[in-house]
């Protein structure tokens, strides 16, 4: 007996024993505990759903699930929407992996010209919401399918485009492949930047033709790279609900997360409950298909050597071709889409893009006196617009902090602790919400918090299940990052602090904070940003009361006030901006470093 | 006849950053030549050079006779129509293909038969005893084993030159001494022409048949081992080579006809040249190894020990005279108790006289102390 | 050990709570309804002096943004103490929020105005989340038909528009016209899925009696009886699936739809069921717009707004005294001196077209109808037929869309 407590004596005098105790208890609680609260939520009838299941509310039901798998809805509910949402999240990887790979190689394997100023604002899309090129889209290419006035470019050209090209998958796929190219130039670029250039020499050495040494080197060393990519890219497509709903809703073209949104928000939540879980398991299926594929025993652990100078491939006479090529793309995903949200900002009548129909008002017009929203001041004098820009800087930076703090101590204490089943537990669980797609996580809380449960009151409605899930759900990335940059830290930094008798908390702030300076920064830059630009984690929280900028945005474009949309949409990207640029400015801190951390 | 010549090489990163500096090499057929020299030297370069893989700024290259390289006749010929080998310093294997995909990968792009590839890699695989490893993957191989392997891949489409960068700097000390013994079998029976790259100056006395010592891109010395070892060029060569290294003492020197009377801090020698050299009055450095630093009863000088380092072949020792310090190497398994004080003299014709200004080798000769 | 202990709690309490704890808070609703027949006889001062005395906020949330103006109006006119917080909901938000607030009982809406009665009835009055309450002043200025089962506030209606340059005056003029080739594609009106009133209407015309009226009109339009499918099981059904499967455009947002049907140099004969408010604004600011009100056998569709207290009202005295006030000259029409927060003045539904107030004494604005020559012509809202049918409706578009 007193052996044991000794033993537990020692196990609680380590701090990251402490850390790692209260993060399994924490994370159960956010993490686990909703898990098996949505799928109750899956089996008994809501208060909307009364009149369709005719039984009393909170009554068990198998309503939902014999309505979603085996009733006659089940093609419009389930089927049709999963096979789109397969479809997008499939294409959007080839198009990311082709573009972003190819930029990648474009930038750091060719002579290629003007390649800072392009690396630059190739990220562009990252930092900026994941609607924004589905919004620039819908600005340029709007035709007559829904009515109304034509977008700019056919506007300028005459020619109007047809209805595929315009709506429905094909620029959904586009524009969420776009959206996040940027993942696959920072994965795969990082890569082809750092890996051993000896060993496509090598293959040269051995008379290895360029084909080959591409297909045969070069490919299967950026594959984990790529597959990284895909992950991402697949289920934050899987996961996208505005660039669906922006694209899809004309022409009807229905996905997983619109019919989610429109189960939770309609008459059906229970079904909506469903459309969460299974979200849930294609994200986990396709985590542990990648993990087979990429089995321990080809393990890339890449003996890393002096990989001075990689020869650059001289494109030679298609050299301005290609880079003019490139930059039309990059100028595509980054500028042009600012310059279609500035012009939508200021033109009244729609489709009419003379000086004479432009106005100032919708930015810094007074009050008019009326009651509907073009009669309100503009956006940059109107209060609502800066409670809301607050609401939204405020949440953002709580989570941020949240998320960056908590997922830097989880990732301390999981590398002190490597090995352990503790440790073990506990890096799952930090990775669980990573998996969730983010409407399907907010279904959860939802359905969760809207109950008091104990000590804790029912959150819903509250700015705190906000920055609770937020924190949450951001947390995977500021762990990940932590735990990778603490297994580059080796122990005896901090051992010989324990040997001089320095305290847990001193070691902590004085030996370990400012050497890993630079990834926490990171750790609290991502979040923030992600959280600036998130709208479907917020979407079915958020009340009238705590809108965010996102919400609202959303909001406006529902309505159809265009210009108020785009404005809001460059007020996002100018704070985004604004804050990362002054973080990266101060600290060296990135949000490339941040992505290449979190993978 | 695989002879390697390069006339007036030099290699320029960027503007300013001169790695080679205008060098001439000539490596004979069958050779086992160091490219030796500290961190930096440009050693690498030159190696990567010849294989192709670096462009000369300026120069021209021969290999076998085919001019490969030349700026002036703008003649560039790609590393894989070089017909070199290669030996990276961290093997440069494939780490998505097996032991014996890595080493049948580069037969197949020489269009080589199915059977005798796999006749060969069998063969090269017996040679290197990885041929139980053949069906894992690198991540799952030691360092040496993948040392041999990437030594086989090398080997495997058998090269007649073979260019080696460090390749055995990645190993522990037991497997280097292993290894070396391994290369130089190696270049016996495979008869090729080796170029070895190395910062080890003790692996290039080994293994090479010539070391051309460089400094700052430029060639110090191109010769074999011991002469670099017993005659260095300058005082770069001499204190690069040898370890414990040689001892340096500065002197002041009063020529005469039998040689020059060497006047040092603590004590006057006499140096007497192995062949007539005309000497005149000035500043020198006597360089003498430490083994010429003869510990022994009757010795006229007398040092203080300040450490003593037995290893049981030898004792190597540091002796104080005053404020010079001397390193010495007793021979046999003895130990000596520190501050003792123990007597030692010179004795022998190889001990090198070096210009101070210059740091140029004037000639080799033999010492009689005068004064202490 | 201690440390462990306290570890060991927290654990078991977490485990508790995620088992289910959940005990929901029994409500009682405040019954001060008039169930009994007896209609509240507190006036509108008494209930101004007692909302005073009770002195906590009040929330509001409408899906009118008129009472958002209103609500600051009527704070500053009578230069109230009490906080008042008004928001502007949509529908489908308000039922969720609201039956989520009442019944976890956090602070939430004193007062609500909100569209979609089938809703509302269903999740929210069955609920005994709100009731419905009037005093007799509100139910002098609306009478019976507009007092039960739910208090209406304020009526809007949706009428057929069309653009002025690729449709003829009098060209809509039978409500088949949505299911004609020649209008293939050029149909708008607002996703029924995510605006109810619009469900509400597709449920109501799907009654007997409308679907007799439905029958009768395509005789009409097309000269030749009606054929009903299979899956359809009555020409109100029929029309439905029919206007699906003629391209019907589904739109977010009904002003987004008339600028989309009106903006110049169209060739398509756009047209789609709009509210008569965004019609008229857009008219003013350029678009090629017209309406029609000869439409057999109706022309559109009029649905109230509702105004309704929460059962959990922390100041439901103010929360009367301001529906009281709403049905008044001033409370619609604005005193002409009231200013808002931003200074302007308040102005109510004053000029405002396809609004009208359930206080039929009050003049509808200049240029449109009265409300009961709407209510003959457009298919009326009737919250108790669209609750029990709706979900019938809803499925059957499910399948067809």
């Amino acid at each position: 007996m007193k052996k044991k407590l000794n033993h537990l004596k020692t196990f609680f005098s380590k701090p990251y024993n402490v850390l790692l105790l209260i993060f399994l208890v924490v994370l159960a609680y956010l993490v686990v505990v909703p898990l098996f609260s949505i799928v109750k939520d899956t089996f008994i009838v809501h208060s909307a759903e009364k009149s369709r299941v005719r039984q009393a509310v909170g009554s068990f039901t198998l309503y939902h699930w014999n309505r979603l798998f085996v009733s006659q809805y089940s093609n419009s509910l389930l089927y049709e929407p999963l096979m789109h949402s397969l479809i997008c999240a499939v294409f959007s990887c080839i198009v990311s992996v082709l573009i972003g790979g190819g930029f990648a190689w474009l930038v750091t394997r060719t002579d290629m010209r003007w390649k800072k100023v392009m690396t630059k604002l190739f990220i562009f899309p990252y930092i900026m919401p994941s609607w924004t090129l589905a919004l620039a889209w819908k600005n340029f290419f709007k035709n007559t399918a829904v009515g109304g006035a034509m977008g700019i470019f056919t506007a300028a050209t005459g020619i109007e485009t047809a209805n595929w090209f315009a709506y429905g998958a094909f620029p959904i796929i586009l524009v969420t492949g776009l959206h996040y190219a940027p993942f696959a130039y920072i994965l795969i670029g990082g890569v082809l930047r750092n890996m051993d250039a000896n060993l496509e020499e090598a293959a040269v050495i051995l008379k290895t033709n360029r084909l080959r040494m591409f297909a045969r080197i070069t490919i299967p060393m950026v594959m984990p790279a790529v597959m990284s990519t895909i992950i991402l890219v697949f289920s934050s497509a899987m996961s996208s609900f505005a660039v669906p709903q922006f694209l899809g809703l004309p022409v009807r073209y229905y996905v997983l997360t619109t019919e989610l949104y429109a189960a939770l928000q309609g008459t059906n939540p229970g079904v909506g409950y469903i459309i969460a879980i299974l979200m849930i398991i294609i994200s986990v299926l396709i985590m542990i298909g990648n993990q087979l594929l990429i089995g321990k025993r080809k393990s890339y652990a890449t003996v890393t050597g002096k990989s001075a100078n990689v020869s650059v491939f001289h494109l030679k006479k298609a050299r301005n071709i290609i880079s003019l090529l490139a930059g039309v793309v990059v100028l595509c995903m980054s500028v042009i889409p600012m310059i279609s949200f500035m012009l939508q900002s200021v033109i009244i009548v729609k489709g009419d893009y003379s000086l004479a129909n432009m106005t100032l008002d919708f930015w810094i017009g007074i009050s008019k006196g009326g009651n509907d929203i073009m009669d309100k001041a503009g956006i940059l004098i109107n209060s609502d617009v800066w409670k809301t820009l607050f609401n939204s800087i405020k949440l953002s930076a709580i989570v941020a902090v949240g998320a960056g703090t908590f997922g830097f101590l989880a990732g301390y204490s999981i590398v002190r602790r490597r090995g352990s089943k503790l440790s073990r537990i506990v890096e799952n669980l930090t990775f669980i919400p990573y998996l969730i797609p983010s409407m399907a996580f907010a279904a959860i809380y939802l359905s969760m918090f809207s109950q008091s449960h104990g000590i804790i009151p029912s959150l819903y409605g509250t700015f705190a299940i906000l920055a609770l899930i937020g924190t949450v759900k951001y947390l995977p990335m500021a762990s990940r990052s932590g735990v990778n940059s603490m297994l580059q830290l080796s122990p005896e930094i901090e051992e010989a602090g324990i040997i001089q008798g320095i305290p847990w908390i001193k070691r902590m702030t004085r030996i370990i904070v400012p050497i890993e300076k630079s990834t926490i920064v990171s750790g609290y830059l991502l979040p923030f940003v992600s959280s600036m630009r998130e709208l479907s984690l917020y979407v079915i929280l958020v009340t009238a009361n705590n809108r965010v900028l996102t919400t609202l945005l959303f909001m406006y474009d529902e309505k159809g006030w265009d210009q108020y949309s785009n404005a809001i949409n460059l007020l996002i990207i100018f704070v985004v901006l604004l804050v990362n640029f002054g973080v990266e400015k101060l600290t060296g801190a990135s949000i490339e470093k941040g992505v290449g951390g979190s993978n | 006849m695989p002879t390697i010549r390069l006339e007036n090489i030099t290699k320029k990163f960027g503007k300013d950053s001169i790695a080679v500096n205008q060098m001439d090499l000539e490596i004979k057929d069958g050779e086992f030549v160091s490219l030796l020299g500290p961190s930096g030297c440009g050693k690498t370069t030159t190696l990567r050079m010849i294989a192709g893989l670096e462009t000369p700024t300026e120069g021209e290259i021969y290999i076998d006779g085919e001019l490969v390289f030349s700026e002036e006749k703008g003649v560039n010929l790609s590393p894989d129509k070089r017909n070199v080998g290669f030996l990276f310093q961290n093997y440069a294997l494939w780490p998505h293909m097996t032991v014996y995909k890595n080493i049948s990968f580069g037969l197949e792009n020489m269009k080589w038969e199915k059977a005798k590839i796999d006749a060969r890699v069998n063969e090269i695989c017996e040679t290197m005893r990885i041929k139980e490893y053949m069906n894992r993957y690198p991540a799952e191989l030691s360092g040496g084993q993948q040392q041999r392997v990437a030594i086989a891949r090398t080997l495997a489409p058998n090269p007649r030159i073979l260019l080696m960068d460090e390749p055995l700097s990645n190993l522990d000390a037991k497997l280097r001494n292993d290894m070396r013994a391994e290369l130089k079998r190696l270049h016996m029976t495979t008869k090729a022409t080796f170029v070895y790259v190395t910062h080890d100056q003790s692996e290039a006395m080994t293994l090479s048949s010539k070391v051309c010592l460089m400094k700052e891109g430029v060639v110090q010395q191109y010769c074999p081992p011991l002469e670099l070892y017993g005659e260095p060029a300058n005082l770069f060569c001499a204190d690069f080579m040898g370890n414990p290294s040689m001892n340096f003492i500065q002197c002041h020197g009063k020529a005469h006809e039998k040689g020059i009377d060497l006047n040092c801090k603590h004590f006057a020698v006499r140096f007497t040249p192995n062949h007539p050299v005309d000497l005149s009055d000035g500043e020198y450095v006597l360089g003498i190894r430490p083994e010429f630093v003869v510990v022994d009863e009757k010795g006229s000088i007398e040092g203080r020990v300040i450490s003593s380092l037995p290893s049981g072949m030898e004792t190597t020792l540091s002796l104080a005279v005053n404020d010079v310090t001397f390193s010495a190497v007793a021979f046999g398994s003895i130990d000596f108790a520190m501050d003792s004080i123990i007597h030692f003299g010179f004795s022998g014709d190889r001990y090198v006289l070096f210009d101070a200004k210059s740091t140029k080798m004037i000639t080799l000769g033999s010492l009689e102390v005068l004064s202490v | 050990m201690k440390k462990f202990l306290t570890m060991f709690c927290s654990l078991c309490l977490c485990l508790g709570m995620a088992t289910g704890c959940s005990s929901t808070t029994d409500d009682t609703p405040a019954d001060d309804t008039n169930e009994t027949g007896e209609i509240d006889q507190t006036t509108f001062e008494e209930l101004l002096e007692a909302g005073k005395e009770n002195g906590k906020k009040v929330t509001v949330y409408s899906t009118h943004s008129v009472v958002v103006s209103a609500c600051e109006a009527f704070k500053n006119k009578f230069d109230l103490d009490v906080e008042f917080e008004c928001t502007q909901i949509g529908d489908t938000d308000q039922i969720t929020q609201v039956a989520t607030e009442v019944s976890t009982g956090a602070a939430g809406a004193d007062i609500i105005f909100i569209q979609d009665g089938a809703r509302v009835l269903t999740d929210l009055v069955d609920e005994g989340y709100v009731v419905n309450w009037y005093n007799q002043e509100i139910y002098d200025a609306v009478g019976e038909e507009q007092a039960e089962p739910l208090l209406v506030w304020d009526y809007c209606n949706k009428v057929f528009i069309y653009n002025t340059d690729n449709v003829a005056e009098d060209e809509i003029n039978n409500i088949w016209y949505v299911t004609d080739e020649k209008y293939a594609g050029t149909v708008m009106m607002k996703d029924p899925f995510t605006e109810g009133v619009n469900m509400d209407f597709l449920t109501v015309i799907t009654s007997d009696e409308n679907a007799a009226l439905l029958e009768e009109a395509y005789k009409e339009y097309y000269g030749e009886d009606l054929v009903l499918d299979d899956d359809c099981p009555n020409a109100g059904y029929q029309w439905i699936k029919m206007l699906y499967n003629n391209g019907l455009v589904v739109g977010t947002s009904d002003g987004d739809m008339a600028q989309s049907i009106g903006a110049e140099g169209q060739t398509k004969p756009w047209s789609g069921l709009i509210t008569l408010n965004k019609y008229v604004k857009n008219l003013e600011i350029g678009y090629k717009l017209g309406y029609t009100s000869d439409v057999t056998p109706f022309a559109g569709f009029i649905y109230p707004i509702y105004g309704l207290l929460t059962s959990n009202a922390d100041n439901p005295e103010m929360a009367k005294a301001f529906l009281c006030w709403l049905y008044t000259e001033d409370g619609w029409f604005g005193d002409g001196e009231t200013t808002l927060n931003d200074g302007s003045v308040y102005v109510g539904m004053t000029g405002r077209q396809g609004d009208y107030s359930a206080n039929t004494s009050l003049a509808v604005a200049d240029g449109d109808q009265e409300l009961s020559v709407w209510k003959d012509i457009l298919i009326v809202e009737d919250p108790e037929y669209a609750a029990e049918h709706r979900a019938d409706v809803e499925d059957f578009i499910n399948l067809i869309k």
